[in-house]
């Protein structure tokens, strides 16, 4: 068993457990668990997992800390994704730079924040709450949005890398996401990545968007597309083999599929290195 | 105008999402707002035709994404994982018209959510026929069953049973609906696969008091007073007790 998430990973989706048990397609280092679909007493999901976690590196990624949230932190939640985590040693514990809900209530969404001190403050703080029960650093992932708020007072750029140095977290960035976003509000995208604070990026996601014409929208349902692979190749430029996979949740390909997919993302990487060396 | 709180910012977004106001609050686009509130009652309509496959292929997709959506709104999801969001859709049918007016459907619902506990409960090893018959003939009397975690009961007045499985392979049911019935039925699962079957009148009797803690000695008393004389309670209950070994029900047998 490796140890370590190192190279290139697929999101681990439960029509895949046979095959990644009993075929071990090539090309694919390590895997990405979604957490809640693990915070479960037994069956299938935990039983997989655990065979799983015998031959791959795996990654943890959550949707409900709501770390940006004006409820309290679910401190109940923290302690299962702890346990969790204690159970699969896994690589990363990732989470999304969002709010999911407030007043008790969960949207299952990651909802966008309004770029200012006063949430970089909050979230800071709750960071470093999160990361004080989990026992580890915590990687946030930059979302998708749809919305800005007319109150903001930083770039979305600035104020991930000043909520990061402030509670002395990781980041989990998505290229994807830079991408719709920088598309739906109208910035450069390669700002936001040059922005990014290199030794604290640990992950790069990559997935599929639709684009709906007049807002592009975050919806993993297919390959990722050649304008993202494109900022790919900028950002490993920059900042070197941070390890890296493609999410897909809907509109599921056969396994194979998914692993040429990371193929070629693989050797687009690989070129950009080689001709840095 | 004075900057919003983080907290105002975020109600006021969410009561958006949640349609407690009409437009988007101020200063945010419509159509980007717009793809938060489409995306919620999508997400969660999805959620629930993963938790009630059947109950959906019975009301047909338009039907069930109306239904979904109207549960959305009247019984927000409260849980961090959305596993959980499902959780008072029986509840919401029962008393809900128009959906009260067909009890089979909260009793459908009921047994879809109970397939989805039993699928991921808790593990534990399960005994079988050998280490009950190991046991001598003076312990039984006192015998007491611990069942798997995962199982679980339901008692319907339709059958549900029928139901489920005629919609699961797709054949066509009555346009009224299910037949009136008394049914009982037990939900498992064994070897990560979920099972459930309808359950004998005694049988579920010998359950309650069995799954209650209660010993064999108990269950056969609840029978002989249940059937009346004339009937031999230890032998039938021996025979299910077989039978719930041979399934896979049993965690573990004490006396």
């Amino acid at each position: 068993m490796t140890d370590t998430c190192t190279g290139f990973g697929l999101g681990l989706r439960r029509e895949h457990y046979r095959e990644f048990l009993d075929a071990r397609p090539a090309g694919v280092d390590w895997l990405e668990i979604l957490t809640e679909n693990y915070l479960v007493a037994g069956g299938k999901p935990l039983h997989f997992l655990d065979a799983i976690r015998r031959d791959y590196p795996l990654a943890m990624h959550g949707v409900s800390l709501s770390i940006g949230g004006s409820d309290p932190l679910n401190l109940d939640y923290l302690r299962q994704v702890r346990a969790l985590a204690d159970r699969i040693s896994p690589t990363w514990v990732s989470d999304h730079l969002c709010w999911t809900g407030v007043g008790g209530r969960n949207l299952h969404d990651l909802l966008p924040l309004p770029f200012t001190w006063e949430a970089v403050r909050h979230v800071a703080e709750r960071i470093r709450q999160a990361q004080d029960v989990l026992g580890r650093q915590l990687l946030l992932e930059n979302v998708s949005s749809y919305v800005a708020f007319p109150h903001s007072t930083l770039t979305e750029w600035d104020f991930l890398r000043e909520v990061a140095e402030s509670a002395d977290c990781l980041i989990l960035l998505d290229v994807n996401n830079a991408f719709v976003s920088a598309r739906n509000h109208a910035f450069d995208p390669v700002t936001f990545i040059d922005a990014m604070p290199a030794a604290r990026v640990r992950q790069i996601h990559l997935a599929g968007h639709f684009d709906r014409g007049d807002v592009i929208i975050d919806t993993h349902d297919r390959p990722v597309c050649g304008d993202v692979l494109e900022l790919y190749a900028y950002t490993a430029g920059r900042l070197g083999p941070v390890p890296t996979m493609i999410e897909r949740d809907d509109e599921m390909p056969a396994l194979a599929e998914l692993a040429a997919e990371l193929a070629v993302v693989r050797s687009i990487g690989e070129q950009v290195w080689e001709r840095a060396a | 105008m004075n900057t919003p709180t983080l907290a105002d910012v975020q109600a006021r977004f969410q009561a958006f999402v949640l349609r407690d106001e009409d437009g988007p609050p101020a200063g945010l686009d419509a159509v980007g707002a717009g793809v938060y509130a489409e995306g919620y009652f999508l997400r969660l309509s999805e959620a629930l035709a993963n938790d009630y496959p059947v109950l959906k292929r019975l009301l047909g997709d338009t039907a069930f994404a109306d239904m979904a959506r109207t549960y959305a709104l009247a019984w927000p999801s409260r849980h961090y994982s959305v596993r959980w969001f499902g959780e008072q859709l029986p509840r919401f049918l029962r008393i809900t018209p128009p959906f009260s007016a067909e009890p089979y459907l909260a009793e459908l619902a009921s047994l879809e959510w109970l397939m989805g506990e039993a699928f991921d409960a808790a593990d534990a090893p399960v005994i079988g026929v050998a280490e009950v018959a190991a046991l001598p003939a003076t312990d039984w009397p006192a015998l007491i069953l611990h069942f798997h975690p995962s199982v679980r009961r339901l008692k319907a007045h339709h059958d549900v049973v029928a139901l489920w499985r005629g919609r699961a392979a797709e054949m066509g049911a009555s346009a009224d609906g299910p037949i009136p019935k008394l049914q009982h039925v037990v939900v498992w699962r064994r070897d990560l696969e979920v099972y459930f079957r309808p359950l004998d009148p005694g049988e579920t009797l010998a359950l309650d008091v069995l799954e209650g803690g209660g010993s064999f000695a108990a269950a056969c008393e609840a029978m002989s007073a249940a059937v009346g004389p004339g009937t031999e309670p230890a032998a039938l209950i021996a025979g299910w007790l077989r039978q719930w070994l041979a399934e896979g029900l049993v965690a573990g047998a004490f006396a």
